[in-house]
């Protein structure tokens, strides 16, 4: 299908992918977590994936790889990566997509190392993992990638241990340890959120700039518009469980056609006037179990009218855009007296 | 300079614990043997016994010290086979029932351990004496067998026959510890398993038996480390027990055997030695920790 | 979550809607086990007029009876169920008699536990400071002492003391004592934690300021919230109480010998066991595993069913 059509650049296909989390409780039903999400990544590309806390984010980036919760499953869809369906895949030969083409890093790095392994034993149980070589040559790569991560003194740095290192200093390594491998993809999962303010910026430049001058793909997921604004090519809007728009970071801020995107842009600081409170979307994201048979933004949507609350937005596709929203498709787009509040 | 502070204080509480504890026995003295205490204050027995004189046994007519320093050989190695045991058997056992815990094989060690806890220490002394002494006639019940000299140290481990005599003894006091050590590393080993670290080495497709080994036994030895320290008062308690069934020639029975002949000075010296090996292991367990844990190794290093 | 709606700790509101009686009855092993317990428990009560033997009456027994194995053995006598011991003295009579004795010393030294180990955890918890710093620090040096290695001390203290004679005229009540004071900084550090936690809650302050006295609210207030953990302790320190209860009279400092205990059946039928007459120990060793691993099991499962997380279904 479209997978032949371009088969040197297409990366990673993501199609109408389900997970749901398995209840306890036999007489509750079980929760749709992430409902039909779809998109495709080329390689090198870097793509920002942005939405509030509990969107299903962190899900999405843990489904790709297949390291759910044991409570949670994938119901339906594929992960197509490389050519091979990542569903279908035996732990096995996970084990060759994880870390060697696909390197993650996740949101704090004070919690996610070993705190009783140094950085060298770190980085060289996962390049040993998977390349056959000595310790020694192994060591070379490691030392390699952080410098590579810009971290003073690797030598010394790496024969210490968590604790002895700065927040940011781990995130570059834990960087370092994504990249140790030359994988195809980097999913960096809220990667700043940890970290001081004056340090996130550094960080995102690190990691868009070793992924280009690698020809590494980045997903880049963030609730921060503002921060993968200039560090990414295109941008998923995700809300509730679905991806509500997508297309080119530039032309998706400036014309946003999604009523949530637009709130998204609304509520960024830059875009108030100094002393002017800032913009917030009112209410609450919905829980997927309250989620009836209508658009999940509806209870917050200024323009939301009948049709909003009757059915789920089908998607709209455009030119290098697609929206889920009732307003922008021509065939339910509201009549001018609906609009009318 | 920290650490010069933190060692002053701890040798300052066992110094202080030590002196308290020979009040204690200085008074069980005046209760077992009153005719000791009468030619003897308080102030003189502290006096003897700071200056490492605990007195001398009414039975054996020989210094008390001298006494269990003789005996002391053979618990420690009683002890020291003892733990070899429980850590060779409890870290495949502990690895696999958590790496597998549905598995039938697993199911049965766990359901096996949870019986392992009920079962005295005597009881599984007796039975194992019943079989391989009685029944089958495989071993010896009584004693530590022929012992060699190393210096003064008369050892039971370089002879057949010192194994031989070891066997049942050493097994039954693992049985004893085995269940709950092996319920603890499981129990921790999940838990670890469920960690962010090992998350991040699962996402980066690090190999299973590296996690297991250096990210789940790894991280799951400090613990382990401070519930064994927890246990140390046990594991003495079940070592009188053990050698008062086999006979043990250890301190353990030297100290049953006081009680029985009511030798008021040798019960007393036990009371002291026992305090002083109790401050020891919980140092040598603090330092076991510190060795294990980075941040505070690395905090001993500066 | 629907858990939520079941939060809280008071296991009387669990008990009126039945949830354990129903997971009682979903979950095959506790409920055998809890057959067993209750079994051993109404014939140990039931001792005196079940036991064919009276053991403490020496016109009863008859040297010419000694080391008969049990009745279904070939040399066995119908009269002795489960055989007779070095004395002629009936096996199951005094096996009935050990079990009333490990069940009596096992309840009075948890009941003195629980009542310290409470008290001691609501005053280190309520009042804080130097009282909660000293509890707390007492508590650490007794769980690693062990209250089996204490009991060991004290009671072979007293009897090198006092005498074998005299000190077991004395030795049921001490080891109830021992045992008793020894083992409470479980539930001290059980309650303290609970009072913690519930301390700054609302209802804590809102009884204060009603102008109600401190120990009334720790009573009337913490104190039912934090029951279902220590019935759970108290449980499992039941079991904790008769092991040591069985090693101490296996060493000859807890039960008299004339007292049938388990314990010190085993300890006479060591001697025994040696020259192959494997029942006079094997048999109070059953008893006591059989006792021990009902008791745990039923610990185990309370523990399991008064979680709060562990409401609902099973999995």
């Amino acid at each position: 299908m479209s997978l032949h059509l371009k088969p040197s650049t297409r990366l990673l296909s993501v199609r109408d992918l389900h997970v749901n989390f398995t209840s306890r409780w036999p007489q509750e039903p079980n929760i749709d977590v992430l409902r039909g999400v779809s998109f495709q990544l080329e390689r090198g590309e870097r793509l920002a994936l942005v939405g509030e806390s509990g969107a299903g984010k962190s899900l999405l980036a843990t489904s790709i790889i297949q390291l759910l919760d044991s409570s949670a499953r994938i119901r339906q869809g594929s992960v197509h990566f490389e050519g091979q369906d990542l569903t279908q895949l035996s732990s096995k030969q996970l084990r060759q997509v994880r870390g060697r083409r696909i390197g993650m890093v996740f949101q704090d790095p004070m919690t996610n190392l070993n705190p009783n392994l140094t950085l060298e034993q770190q980085l060289l149980q996962c390049i040993l993992s998977h390349r056959n070589i000595s310790r020694a040559e192994a060591r070379l790569v490691a030392l390699h990638k952080l410098r590579q991560v810009h971290i003073p003194a690797p030598e010394t740095r790496m024969r210490q241990y968590p604790h002895q290192l700065s927040a940011g200093q781990l995130q570059r390594a834990t960087i370092a340890m994504a990249l140790a491998l030359e994988p195809a993809l980097i999913i960096a999962d809220e990667p700043t959120s940890a970290l001081d303010v004056t340090m996130q910026a550094e960080i995102i430049s690190l990691l868009t700039h070793l992924c280009h001058n690698n020809g590494v793909a980045l997903l880049l997921i963030s609730h921060d518009l503002s921060l993968v604004a200039h560090a990414s090519d295109r941008c998923l809007i995700m809300y509730a469980g679905q991806i509500v728009e997508q297309g080119h970071t530039k032309s998706l801020i400036n014309d946003a056609q999604h009523p949530y995107t637009q709130s998204l842009i609304r509520a960024l600081p830059q875009m108030s006037e100094p002393g002017q409170s800032l913009y917030q979307i009112p209410g609450q994201m919905p829980f997927a179990q309250e989620l009836g048979n209508q658009c999940a933004f509806a209870n917050r949507c200024e323009h939301a009218y009948a049709a909003c609350w009757n059915q789920p937005p089908a998607r709209t596709v455009t030119l290098e855009r697609e929206v889920s929203c009732h307003l922008v498709n021509p065939a339910t787009a509201p009549t001018p007296a609906e609009s009318e509040p | 300079m920290n650490n010069v502070a933190s060692v002053l204080s701890r040798l300052i509480t066992s110094a202080l614990i030590i002196i308290l504890v020979a009040m204690v026995s200085y008074w069980v003295l005046g209760l077992i043997s009153p005719d000791e205490t009468r030619n003897l204050n308080l102030a003189q027995y502290l006096l003897q016994v700071v200056s490492g004189d605990l007195g001398q046994s009414q039975f054996y007519h020989q210094a008390n010290l001298q006494l269990v320093l003789q005996v002391l050989p053979a618990t420690f190695e009683l002890v020291l086979v003892t733990s070899l045991l429980v850590v060779l058997v409890v870290i495949p056992l502990g690895l696999f029932t958590a790496i597998a815990p549905q598995h039938k094989l697993a199911r049965s060690i766990m359901a096996v351990s949870l019986i392992g806890i009920s079962l005295p220490v005597f009881l599984t002394g007796s039975i194992m004496v019943y079989f391989f002494a009685v029944e089958l006639n495989w071993l010896p019940t009584f004693g530590r067998g022929t012992t060699v000299p190393i210096g003064s140290w008369q050892s039971g481990l370089l002879t057949v026959s010192g194994w031989q005599h070891i066997m049942l003894p050493a097994a039954t006091l693992s049985l004893a510890l085995l269940p709950l050590f092996l319920r603890l590393l499981r129990a921790e080993l999940l838990q670890v398993m469920q960690s962010n670290p090992v998350r991040l080495a699962q996402a980066m497709g690090i190999t299973p038996w590296r996690i297991w080994l250096f990210y789940g036994l790894r991280n799951a030895t400090l613990p382990m480390i401070t519930m064994a320290g927890l246990q140390f008062g046990t594991l003495m308690a079940y070592t009188i027990v053990a050698e008062s069934l086999f006979q043990w020639p250890g301190a353990g029975s030297l100290f049953m055997q006081a009680i029985n002949r009511s030798d008021g000075p040798l019960v007393s010296a036990h009371l002291i030695l026992v305090a002083i090996m109790f401050l020891s292991v919980s140092a040598i367990a603090d330092l076991a920790y510190g060795l294990f844990n980075p941040p505070l190794a690395a905090w001993r290093r500066q | 979550m629907n858990a939520a709606k079941y939060h809280g700790h008071h296991i009387w509101r669990r008990f009126r809607r039945q949830q354990l009686w129903l997971q009682l009855k979903a979950n095959k092993v506790a409920l055998i086990s809890s057959v067993i317990l209750l079994l051993l428990t109404v014939t140990a009560l039931l001792a005196p007029w079940l036991s064919p033997f009276d053991p403490s009456v020496l016109q009863q027994q008859n040297i010419m009876d000694a080391e008969l194995p049990p009745a279904w053995h070939e040399q066995g006598d119908s009269r002795f169920l489960l055989g007779t011991d070095g004395l002629g003295r009936d096996l199951l009579s005094s096996l009935l008699h050990g079990i009333r004795t490990s069940l009596w010393v096992g309840f009075w030294a948890v009941l003195l536990q629980l009542t310290l180990g409470t008290v001691l955890g609501l005053c280190a918890g309520y009042f804080g400071g130097w009282m909660d710093r000293l509890v707390m620090r007492l508590a650490d040096f007794q769980l690693t002492f062990s209250s089996l290695m204490l009991a060991i001390l004290v009671l072979a203290i007293t009897r090198a003391a006092m005498g074998a004679h005299d000190y077991h005229v004395w030795s049921p009540w001490l080891l109830i004592l021992v045992l008793g004071l020894a083992d409470w900084p479980q539930y001290a550090r059980t309650l303290r934690a609970s009072v913690l936690a519930e301390k700054h809650k609302d209802y804590v302050a809102a009884a204060q300021v009603l102008g109600y006295r401190s120990r009334h609210i720790m009573v009337m207030q913490i104190l039912p919230n934090t029951l279902s953990p220590l019935l759970v302790i108290a449980t499992l320190q039941v079991a904790h109480v008769i092991l040591a209860e069985a090693a101490l009279s296996f060493l000859g400092i807890g039960m008299p010998y004339g007292n049938p205990s388990l314990g010190g059946m085993m300890g006479s039928g060591f001697e025994y066991m040696l020259s192959g007459l494997w029942w006079i120990a094997l048999m109070p060793g059953i008893a006591l595993v059989l006792l021990l691993l009902s008791i745990n099991l039923v610990a185990d499962w309370l523990r399991d069913a008064l979680d709060p997380k562990n409401i609902g279904p099973q999995q």
